[in-house]
């Protein structure tokens, strides 16, 4: 990553270095809102950018996130009855399942 | 005559000598005794905004013992403050231990970070974990961190 790509990106970036370990370092001219935060992950390091934003991702899944597991199973009970509401509630849940991959293994889709 | 002066003066050169001994000594003392401050340069932190610095030391000998608490408004990956002294330079020595307190983008962290002063220098910088997460720019972040290194 270099300098240039992050002020194209809109980012208030002043320079890139590496300091005495190694370790690339990010210096802006001000602190970044949540969402230029977000794009420099998404530039610098996917995984992390998919970590940054999984809790709030899977708020999303409204019907589901703050359910006990007898209240989820009254859920499903309640909520499948054919193909096409089986279908509406795995939506829900594959929001939630990738969201919970996303914060325990972000890496998980860059690896072979 | 000029025989005798000889002898004054080096009588007078060796007690000179005694009392540069004794100041050391007296100096060396001194510093044990107690903590002091000194004043570093942040990096990582908006100059902009209010910045909070306390560090503290003691050295005894060739040990630094360092008591540090900075806080600030993040706007850099990276978190380094400056040390009165170098460490040493020896050859894969470097030194390192966990931060009792950290705070990233205004949350308490749940997990540990460390510092790390590395050989012949006089950096000491903040990881927000025990590898290195980048600390997040923006938000509020802080550390109060505690350890020694050798001095130069």
């Amino acid at each position: 990553m270099d300098l240039q790509t992050l002020i194209n990106a809109g980012l208030p970036a002043t320079s890139i270095w590496t300091d005495f370990e190694g370790f690339n370092q990010y210096d802006f001219s001000r602190p970044l809102t949540s969402d230029e935060w977000h794009k420099f992950l998404e530039l610098t390091s996917p995984a992390k950018a998919r970590k940054n934003m999984a809790k709030s991702n899977a708020k999303m899944a409204t019907t589901i996130k703050s359910l006990t597991p007898k209240q989820a199973v009254d859920y499903i009970e309640k909520n499948v009855t054919n193909i096409a509401t089986a279908k509406t509630v795995m939506k829900v849940m594959a929001r939630m399942l990738i969201s919970m991959r996303d914060e325990i293994w972000p890496d998980l889709p860059e690896e072979e | 005559m000029s025989g005798e002066l000889m002898r004054t003066l080096e009588a007078m050169a060796g007690e000179i000598a005694s009392h540069s001994s004794h100041l050391k000594d007296l100096e060396r003392l001194e510093r044990q005794g107690g903590l002091k401050s000194w004043t570093t340069t942040v990096t990582g932190l908006d100059t902009n905004q209010s910045i909070v610095s306390v560090c503290r030391y003691m050295l005894t000998g060739k040990h630094f013992y360092f008591n540090v608490y900075i806080s600030g408004t993040s706007n850099s990956t990276a978190f380094q403050i400056t040390l009165p002294f170098t460490s040493a330079n020896i050859s894969n020595v470097g030194w390192t231990g966990a931060i009792g307190n950290i705070w990233d983008n205004g949350v308490a962290q749940t997990t540990a970070g460390r510092w790390v002063v590395s050989a012949n220098s006089n950096v000491l910088a903040f990881r927000r974990d025990m590898v290195q997460s980048l600390w997040t720019v923006g938000g509020s972040k802080s550390v109060r961190a505690q350890g020694f290194y050798e001095i130069a």
